[in-house]
Formats: structure tokens, C-alpha cells, sequence
């Protein structure tokens, strides 16, 4: 039980990994000039720890897969800020979303055990905001805020519509 | 300890976390070329305001430098004042470097001071060491203050003019006629002109200057201004008022006068006296 959470914990990040550096850094969906659509779905693995996972480890786990990732982006640091933005406040967004009887032992953040509803105001609050921290950090002003702003609205949706259509076709338990 | 470790364990989260940022944002400040450049922009724009904030504040601090700087300078300034005055009216121009520098001005600051008793003293943060003697003068920019009754290797104190015992020997400028400055307790500006003969005339606004009769003071440091002035019926003497042109009230800059032939002078005179 315990050892298949671990096994599948580690392939979804290397999946999630290996898609992201393959397929959505490569991907260009600019129309014309319109070019505020980049795909961010690695956060996912992170946003989809067990909630019994030590909250320091959540965030060195973060630090790594973030650097990790930057090391095919060649943007040392902004991808591992943000998820390590994300991931600090993933343990507040969590408290906050926690139902009235609180979370079981054997609870995971996915739509088989939390519900669609749950699974869609948990990731979408985490990945806006880590869309927006991203965006933030890589203009690193706010000189540059209507570029922020348009990045962080169209990449969050489409990435969001990516995410949930994997959730929908893969449907993991854990 | 036990503390500290309970501390560490409810915030080290927390802590972790903006570790992580900062290490996040060190590494992408050094290895990112754009955000390098923002950042180091940035950090001109921060660095310049608070530097010329701590200037400000440098400049502030520096005052006091300043103003002993600019005290010391003045001491000059009223040395060489003297020295003319003195040259101009007693010596010809052949004897010149005589007296140069038979005045040293030696610019002092005032630890504490009196003005309410009858008799006045004030303390000099300068002593011996400075090379400060009893007897010495001293004066502030607009006037006397007083004479140096006793030193000790830091400090000196000073009978102030405002003080019972305080005879200083002045002139009235426009005439030269001579008398004695004394006060009266009361008012710390208002010093009176004692035994100048009725015969001489002395009108209101003539102003006052030191005599140099004596070695404290040189000759032609400015006083003040007469006040009233009364003949008393059946008296041989004016009483004068004279008004200070120096505030006793706040002494601000004084310098110590320094006599180099008041003791040639003393001996000269205390021998005649021997003799007689």
C-alpha cells in the first residue's frame, strides 16, 4: 500500500516531468502576436503529495523538481521559486479546503477520493497563483504587469484544461 | 535550548521556506542575464536613495567638527583683531613685531556656568594642559566674560563678570576717560561704570572697551553700551549703566587669553613695589 503510493508518486513525476520538458516546452501556441499561452502542468506532482507528507519535505521535493526543471528551461531558479511558492502555500490552501470532518488517513488529493469539485478548487487555486508567481518572477517587475497579468489568465486555463483532462483519462488512485 | 527547539520545530517550516526563496532568488539573480540586469537596476535605484539618506545624516554628525573648526579659526580671528588694535593705536609702524604676538587665543568650550548668585563662577573643559593659568582672560565674540581663578589639569574655573568681587578696569571709547566695571546682583545684562569723574562727559550710547591697564585684558575689546547715565547730587562721580553687548545668559564660543609677558609685567611692578 504504503511502497505502490511511493512508485506511484514517483512515475507521475517523472511522467509529468518528461511531458513537460518534451512536449510543452516545445509547443508553440502563439496566434499572430498573441503569445500568452505557455503550458504549466509540472506543478501537479507536487499539488499531488499525499497530505500526510511532511511539510518540509514537501518543499525540499519542490526546490529540486523545480531546479530540475530550469536546467532544461536554462532559467536557473524561477521555475524552483515558484513551485516552492507553491508548495508552502499548498499546506495553507489545504487547511483551508479541509472538509468539516477533517482529511482521513487514506486520503489523497484526487478526484477519486475528494470529489471533482474538491480536485478543481484545490488545483486551480494553486496553479493560478503559481502561474502568477512564475510570471512575476521571470519579468522579475511589475513594470511588466499587463504582461504578467495576460501570461498568468491564459496559461492557467489552458494548462488547467490539460491537467484536468489527464486526471479525467488516467484516473489515478493515489 | 528546549525552548528554541520547540521554536524551531513550529516556525523551521517557514523558515525553510524563505530559505529556499532566497536561495531560489540568489541563484536566479546570478545566473539569469535579464533578471540580473532588473536587479542590479533596481538595487542602484535602492542603493543610491539610502546613500544619500546616510550622507545627511553623515553631514549631521560632522556639525560638531564643524563647529569646533570654526572656532578655533575665530580665535584667530579675534587674535589678529587684537594685534591690530593694538599696533594701530600704541606702537608706530617701525615697532610693529614687537607685540605680534604678545596675545594667544585659545578656543575653549564651557562645561558649566552660572548666572543667578551673586557670586558667579563657570567652569572651562580646558586646563593646564592646555596651558591655561590663573589670571588669564576670558572672552566670547561679543565681550569679556571673566578672569581664571583656579586650574586643574582638565578644567578651569572662571570668576564670571557678574560676580561681587569682579573690578575690570574700561574705557569709554569716544573720550578714553577710565573707570571701573562692576555688577550688581540683579540683571545678568546690565553691568554698572563706577568712578569716572564728573568733570568728564559721557552720554548714552558711548560705548564700552577694556582699558589694558592691567595684564588679563588687552586693550579695545568691546563691552557695551551705556545705558543711563546719573550724576548723583553731592557725588563726584557718574553712575553709569552699561549694558552688555554679550548675553551671560547663554556663553556660547569663549576663548582664553593668554598674556606671554604678563609675568615680565608682574615681576616689574611687584618689584617697584618691593622697593618702595
Amino acid at each position: 500500500m504504503n511502497s505502490s503510493v511511493v512508485y506511484a508518486n514517483l512515475w507521475r513525476f517523472l511522467l509529468y516531468f518528461l511531458f513537460q520538458i518534451i512536449v510543452c516546452r516545445r509547443v508553440d501556441l502563439s496566434i499572430g502576436t498573441f503569445d500568452y499561452i505557455h503550458l504549466l502542468v509540472y506543478p501537479l506532482p507536487v499539488l499531488m503529495l499525499p497530505m500526510k507528507t511532511p511539510r518540509a519535505l514537501t518543499l525540499i521535493i519542490a526546490f529540486v523538481y523545480g531546479m530540475l526543471i530550469d536546467g532544461f528551461y536554462n532559467s536557473p531558479g524561477v521555475h524552483a521559486s515558484a513551485l516552492v511558492f507553491t508548495a508552502y502555500i499548498k499546506s495553507i490552501i489545504l487547511r483551508f479546503l479541509e472538509p468539516f470532518e477533517g482529511y482521513n488517513a487514506d486520503d489523497y488529493p484526487t478526484i477519486q477520493k475528494m470529489g471533482l469539485g474538491w480536485f478543481m478548487s484545490f488545483v486551480s487555486l494553486l496553479l493560478l497563483l503559481h502561474c502568477f508567481f512564475y510570471f512575476s518572477v521571470e519579468a522579475f517587475s511589475f513594470v511588466y504587469f499587463f504582461h504578467i497579468f495576460m501570461n498568468t489568465i491564459f496559461s492557467f486555463i489552458t494548462s488547467m484544461a490539460v491537467i484536468v483532462l489527464f486526471q479525467l483519462i488516467f484516473r489515478p488512485k493515489y | 535550548m528546549k525552548n528554541a527547539i520547540e521554536l524551531l520545530l513550529r516556525f523551521g517550516y517557514h523558515l525553510l521556506f524563505l530559505a529556499m526563496e532566497f536561495l531560489c532568488f540568489y541563484i536566479i539573480i546570478n545566473y539569469n542575464r535579464e533578471q540580473k540586469g532588473i536587479f542590479l537596476h533596481s538595487a542602484n535605484l535602492f542603493s543610491t536613495s539610502i546613500d544619500a539618506r546616510v550622507d545627511k545624516v553623515n553631514q549631521y554628525l560632522r556639525l560638531d567638527m564643524e563647529n569646533d573648526s570654526l572656532h578655533k579659526q575665530n580665535a584667530r580671528l579675534i587674535k589678529k583683531f587684537i594685534d591690530y588694535d593694538l599696533n594701530s593705536s600704541l606702537h608706530d609702524n617701525d615697532t610693529l613685531d614687537v607685540d605680534s604676538s604678545k596675545y594667544q587665543l585659545l578656543a575653549v568650550d564651557i562645561c558649566n556656568s552660572n548666572f543667578r548668585l551673586r557670586d558667579n563662577y563657570l567652569t572651562l573643559c580646558a586646563g593646564e594642559n592646555l596651558g591655561i593659568t590663573p589670571d588669564m582672560g576670558v572672552v566670547s565674540q561679543n565681550g569679556i566674560v571673566g578672569i581664571v581663578k583656579k586650574v586643574s589639569p582638565n578644567f578651569s574655573v572662571v570668576m564670571s563678570i557678574l560676580h561681587s568681587q569682579s573690578n575690570i578696569s574700561c574705557l569709554i571709547k569716544r573720550n578714553n576717560s577710565n573707570g571701573m566695571l562692576t555688577w550688581e546682583m540683579g540683571n545678568p545684562k546690565i553691568m554698572h561704570l563706577e568712578s569716572i569723574p564728573k568733570h568728564k562727559t559721557v552720554l548714552v550710547g558711548d560705548t564700552v572697551i577694556t582699558s589694558g591697564y592691567s595684564t588679563i585684558f588687552p586693550k579695545g575689546i568691546q563691552v557695551g553700551k551705556v545705558k543711563t547715565v546719573v550724576l548723583e547730587p553731592g557725588s563726584n562721580s557718574y553712575t553709569i549703566e552699561v549694558e552688555l553687548f554679550n548675553d551671560p545668559t547663554a556663553w556660547d564660543a569663549l576663548y582664553v587669553i593668554a598674556n606671554r609677558l604678563s609675568g615680565e609685567q608682574k615681576r616689574l611692578e611687584a618689584e617697584i613695589l618691593q622697593n618702595e
